[in-house]
């Protein structure tokens, strides 16, 4: 599985350095490792100190809850509040309620368009999104790294 | 007192809750007031960005786990004094929030409506904790915020 995904990351690596999906599921896992030592405050962290933990080149979390609510951003803060479930991508993709409708406690890829913080521009981005507690944690990697 | 000191007052407090509250863990059923005041501020960005109506909705109706979570729960209040949302118990909208009595006929109701301010204040009194049934101490955080009043309450059995 790691050779599936080690010529993917090669070729980024070559251009711009980029989060592996790897590095993106653990970036969840270390999310959803605050909210259980922290609970709400954790959203506090990862939406106003986020580096490195919650972002880092273009990784970084996002967390929602099952309505769409966005309770933490570790890009954009100014998303936190929004009610994203019917968010839609440049394709017209409504990512969010994918991942309302998909997600679980082992996580799942979602793909869609969003907007790469390394170009600048929409690009294609798969996230890892877990379930827990009634929030789901989220964090993506770009340029079709996927495969684990 | 000015308004300058009144501003120098509420960061001297808000640093000394920074330092202390973190030592008081949260548990199972208690949120702690930092908690409190965290929860508040999302519901104020949850209103901003959603607007009046989506929020009550997302207060009164599905408010768990960001607006509900152990015993924290956001209740909303207009100008006028009533109740327009309620995420642990939505049959108190509509509510008369000025005229309510505590167990000991303590008018907090009143108070909330008097002490909040865009900056926060604590009001305290006694008031049924949605965990265990029972009447406890309650001390809210109110913050007023374009014509309602946002509040986050603690319990202290």
């Amino acid at each position: 599985m790691w050779l599936a995904i080690a010529p993917a990351t090669a070729v980024a690596q070559t251009t711009i350095d980029r989060g592996s999906a790897r590095e993106a599921q653990a970036m969840v896992d270390r999310a959803i490792a605050l909210y259980d030592a922290e609970g709400l405050l954790a959203f506090r962290t990862i939406s106003q100190e986020p580096e490195p933990d919650f972002r880092d080149r273009d990784l970084y979390v996002f967390v929602f809850d099952q309505a769409g609510f966005m309770a933490a951003h570790a890009l954009f803060p100014q998303f936190v509040g929004v009610n994203s479930v019917n968010s839609r991508d440049i394709e017209g993709k409504m990512y969010v309620r994918e991942m309302i409708e998909r997600a679980s406690e082992t996580g799942v890829w979602v793909d869609y368009v969003f907007l790469d913080p390394m170009l600048g521009e929409p690009a294609p981005k798969s996230a890892w999104v877990v379930w827990h507690e009634g929030f789901l944690f989220a964090c993506g990697i770009y340029a079709g790294e996927i495969g684990i | 007192m000015s308004r300058a000191k009144t501003h120098l007052r509420g960061a001297v407090v808000a640093f000394a809750v920074l330092l202390f509250l973190p030592a008081v863990q949260a548990d199972e059923t208690h949120g702690t007031a930092e908690e409190a005041q965290f929860m508040v501020e999302q519901a104020i960005g949850y209103f901003d960005k959603a607007g009046a109506e989506a929020a009550f909705a997302k207060f009164n109706t599905d408010p768990a786990p960001s607006f509900a979570d152990r015993d924290l729960y956001v209740f909303v209040v207009d100008d006028d004094g009533i109740a327009v949302a309620h995420a642990a118990d939505p049959s108190q909208v509509g509510l008369d929030v000025a005229g309510l009595k505590d167990v000991d006929g303590k008018m907090f109701g009143q108070e909330i409506l008097d002490m909040a301010t865009p900056q926060g204040a604590w009001v305290d009194y006694k008031w049924k904790d949605p965990e265990t049934g029972n009447i406890e101490p309650k001390s809210s955080w109110v913050v007023s915020h374009e014509g309602y009043i946002f509040g986050v309450g603690i319990y202290q059995p």
